[in-house]
């Protein structure tokens, strides 16, 4: 049978953001793929030895609109580590706050652009008003609904107070009801399942030997999440990874879902256990000066920065290793042998974000 | 964590014992060092890491890794076209335009670039 080679993407209904796949098919087959990327490439890592390291928080947390505060608490934990600052407790919860409020809206956008993928209009709309709620509760802390700017090296630039937290649980507790009532769809229906049981299977080993990393590698077995390391307060906090079996692209739809509740939890917990005292450390002593690495647990899956500093204010070197980067070629092996009219399913059940790939 | 340091020559064969071990790469670091470029190559072993280093002259070549483990294609493919460094066999080779396009500056990431400039 003969080979026909066409392009998805940059621009189409399901990508949210630009990127092209070269799919060869034979008849409706998907045989071979292959990524075409750097439509969205910004040369952040240049960007950030021009700036002033204290200054490279507000650059990171503007890779993207999804993670963004995950992005500037990474960076700032690196810059911490590189400089041996002691980050107070209260911030380190505060920390974890606005971290699982951030993956909550993250993970319900993604369930929003999952159901719209496959026509399902009314409970996109369901999921995305959820998230509008959780917005309102990051600009009620924070100030900001989209970029919050509240994490600072050394700690935090914001508290919640009592009221505030008051209000929180509040808001919270009318989200828990709305995914309650959205999620039993997402577990249940029958087209949805239809669409989502079988394809794009991802199994254990090759998940592992690709470089899958958060709800991609969970999905096929997986314990493993960067929140396990303990970062900020998720060692005091009980926290245990979401696991599914399958490996498809039910079972990654099936970990956003139960990170969404286990998200809510960590929150309250969070909330219930805040320490009182200082939001932030102070900086003292020369500029970063030598090697770290940090890594936290985005939305998406491991963020990966390592930074290299010479004792001036600006840093030799930035690397950032986005999730996204790191599920290409996972993605690239689920392809092949599904047919074309699964390709937009299985390539959002990765949850892309091509701001955070390409930097 | 321990930090190996390799010869490029050594590579693939600790790269290969790595693997066997059920490590699998998390990403690699490229650093300009002036006369030398230095790339850290971070391997995931469980949660933990495990760095490998290695140092290459910026007139050497330096043997892809990628068809021992597939996912260093893409970081390989960002540090060739962002440092310069002579990168051979990558399993898949963007030939420089991955990220960059035609009229983006060349090798922007070299400290001793005047950098910004386009070619051409």
């Amino acid at each position: 049978m003969s080979k026909i080679t066409f392009p998805f993407g940059p621009q189409h209904p399901v990508l949210p953001e630009a990127i092209q796949l070269s799919l060869t098919c034979e008849d409706e087959k998907v045989v071979e793929v292959l990524p075409v990327i750097g439509y969205m490439h910004r040369g952040i890592e240049k960007a950030a030895e021009r700036n002033p390291y204290v200054n490279n928080v507000f650059l990171c947390e503007r890779i993207c609109g999804i993670c963004s505060f995950i992005h500037a608490l990474s960076y700032c934990q690196l810059m911490e580590e590189l400089m041996q600052v002691e980050v107070p407790p209260r911030a380190r919860y505060l920390r974890v706050v606005w971290s699982e409020l951030s993956r909550m809206h993250s993970h319900l956008l993604w369930l929003g652009l999952l159901a719209d993928s496959f026509g399902f209009e009314s409970l996109f709309m369901q999921c995305w008003r959820a998230r509008e709620t959780v917005l309102d509760a990051l600009e009620m802390t924070t100030g900001q609904r989209v970029v919050q700017s509240s994490c600072v090296i050394g700690g935090v630039r914001r508290d919640i107070n009592a009221d505030q937290a008051r209000q929180l649980r509040e808001m919270l507790a009318g989200v828990k009801a709305q995914i309650d009532a959205v999620l039993p769809v997402f577990q249940k229906d029958y087209t949805i399942k239809a669409r989502t049981v079988g394809k794009g299977v991802l199994p254990k080993d090759q998940a592992w030997k690709l470089g899958a990393v958060g709800p991609t590698l969970r999905a096929s077995g997986w314990a493993w999440d960067c929140r396990s390391l303990g970062y900020a307060a998720y060692g005091e906090l009980g926290f245990e990874p979401v696991v599914e079996n399958d490996g498809d692209s039910y079972a990654r739809t099936m970990v956003r879902a139960r990170e969404l509740v286990q998200s809510y939890e960590l929150v309250l917990r969070a909330l219930d256990a805040l320490p009182e005292g200082p939001l932030a450390a102070k900086i003292k002593g020369v500029p970063p000066k030598g090697e770290a690495i940090m890594r936290t647990e985005q939305p998406r899956g491991e963020l990966f920065e390592y930074a290299r500093g010479n004792g001036t204010p600006r840093l030799e070197r930035l690397k950032i290793r986005t999730p996204t980067f790191a599920n290409i070629p996972a993605l690239l092996a689920m392809l092949p042998g599904c047919e074309i009219a699964d390709v937009p399913v299985i390539v959002l059940s990765i949850d892309p974000c091509i701001a955070c790939l390409e930097r | 964590m321990e930090e190996i340091v390799v010869g490029k020559g050594d590579l693939g064969l600790t790269v290969q014992r790595l693997l066997d071990e059920n490590c699998r790469l998390a990403t690699a670091v490229c650093l300009d060092q002036g006369d030398h470029f230095e790339v850290l190559y971070y391997f995931h072993r469980g949660l933990d890491l495990v760095p490998l280093r290695v140092k290459v002259g910026k007139d050497e070549e330096l043997p892809s890794i990628s068809r021992l483990h597939l996912p260093a294609a893409l970081i390989e493919n960002e540090m060739k076209e962002f440092f310069g460094i002579k990168i051979t066999d990558i399993a898949i080779d963007f030939q420089g335009r991955m990220l960059l396009a035609e009229n983006s500056p060349r090798q922007p990431m070299c400290k001793n670039n005047s950098q910004t400039a386009t070619e051409g």
